[in-house]
């Protein structure tokens, strides 16, 4: 979608037009759904859908004081990155022992065969809940958003390299906290 | 196996292997990781961690759930949101509606121009007769208004846009936005 295209989709769901305000976000739903999941972490994931319709609600309600001086996917993404951010201190405030909850909790909760594909994908996800959480957003918008590094540092607002950097140690800090004894005696996590 | 030069390396080899495995890094630095991986064991096993964990990675865009489910009630999108007026500005702007009419159009012209040829005596093919039909159908109307070019243009006009209008309505029947 071209700039001029952005423009006029924004300002016609501006004037109430549902077409429009879903044409945008059709185009933009991976970036917010991906910085949800990345501020949230695992631990939060049972509020992913509330704070996804929280977002939706306030991008609307602010569309007509959007004046366009950044683009439409800035401005959803720190919509979103607010909203997200807003319910991890809440919940924080509301149970201070949730950060004490260590990965894996118990050893019920570990996979008892040899890792494959879909168990990878439960590991990579309970380590994720693990990482800094820019670490986290930088390798959800480059996975699960599929964004590029050069729209990532833009949505970020941190340099190509920053982005990069943030993405492999974010790697390397996934293969260590899966590397962790408690999580090596289950046979056949990454060593 | 391996000798004291390369072992000392592994720690900078392993820190560059997420570049390595999503191609990110320079030739040379790749060829350096390349040949380390080769005779280093344990780099070996590290690489083939990263392989797997990019593989796995890789699958978390199917996680994103579809849009719609988040969007408040009244933006959700409805069966029953036609605005017929919205519809027709977009049907007469449809590219197959243009493409129909103006296969109708040239059809219409080489009945019209393939009955001054042959005097009216060419009517073979189901396809003519039905072109003829509705050329008499129009000449008709035509004629009763009084035969001058107005007329036969709005005419033609008038069909023009039905053809446009109910073509495009039909695909938006089947093309959803
Ligand atoms: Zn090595």
């Amino acid at each position: 979608m071209s700039n001029d295209q952005e423009r006029d989709l924004v300002a016609r769901a501006a004037r109430g037009d549902a077409r429009a305000f879903r044409a945008l976000i059709a185009t933009h739903h991976s970036t917010a759904y991906a910085v949800v999941r990345a501020i949230l972490g695992p631990r939060r994931f049972d509020d992913v859908d509330d704070v996804m319709q929280l977002v939706y609600l306030k991008t609307y309600q602010g569309l007509a004081g959007f004046r366009g001086e950044s683009k439409f996917s800035t401005w959803l993404y720190q919509i979103a990155r607010r909203e997200a951010l807003d319910v991890v201190s809440k919940r924080t405030l509301e149970s201070t022992s949730i950060d004490d909850v260590v990965i894996p909790a118990r050893a019920s909760d570990l996979p008892d065969t040899t890792l494959g594909e879909s168990d990878m994908k439960q590991w990579i996800e309970r380590a994720m809940g693990e990482l800094d959480e820019s670490y986290r957003t930088a390798i959800e918008l480059r996975y699960m958003a599929e964004k590029s590094y050069e729209e990532i540092a833009d949505l970020m607002r941190l340099p190509v390299g920053t982005v990069k950097t943030y993405v492999h140690r974010g790697k390397l800090e996934l293969k260590r906290i899966m590397s962790r004894p408690a999580w090596r005696e289950h046979k056949g996590a990454v060593s | 196996m391996t000798n004291r030069f390369e072992h000392m390396d592994c720690e900078r080899i392993e820190e560059m292997l997420p570049a390595f495995v999503e191609h990110e890094l320079v030739p040379k630095e790749a060829s350096l990781v390349r040949a380390h991986v080769e005779s280093c064991p344990r780099c070996g096993e590290a690489l083939q961690a990263f392989t797997v964990m990019e593989r796995s990675l890789v699958t978390r865009r199917e996680e994103v759930p579809p849009f719609e489910a988040f969007l408040p009630p009244a933006l959700a999108p409805s069966r029953w949101h036609p605005s017929i007026f919205v519809r027709s500005l977009r049907a007469l702007t449809s590219v197959p509606g243009m493409a129909i009419v103006l296969v109708m159009w040239a059809g219409f012209l080489i009945a019209r121009y393939s009955d001054r040829l042959t005097g009216g005596v060419l009517e073979k093919t189901t396809l003519d007769r039905m072109m003829a039909f509705a050329k008499r159908g129009i000449d008709a109307i035509v004629s009763a208004a009084g035969g001058d070019m107005t007329t036969l243009t709005a005419v033609y006009g008038a069909l023009a846009i039905a053809v446009i209008v109910s073509a495009g309505a039909l695909t938006m029947r089947f093309v959803r936005d």
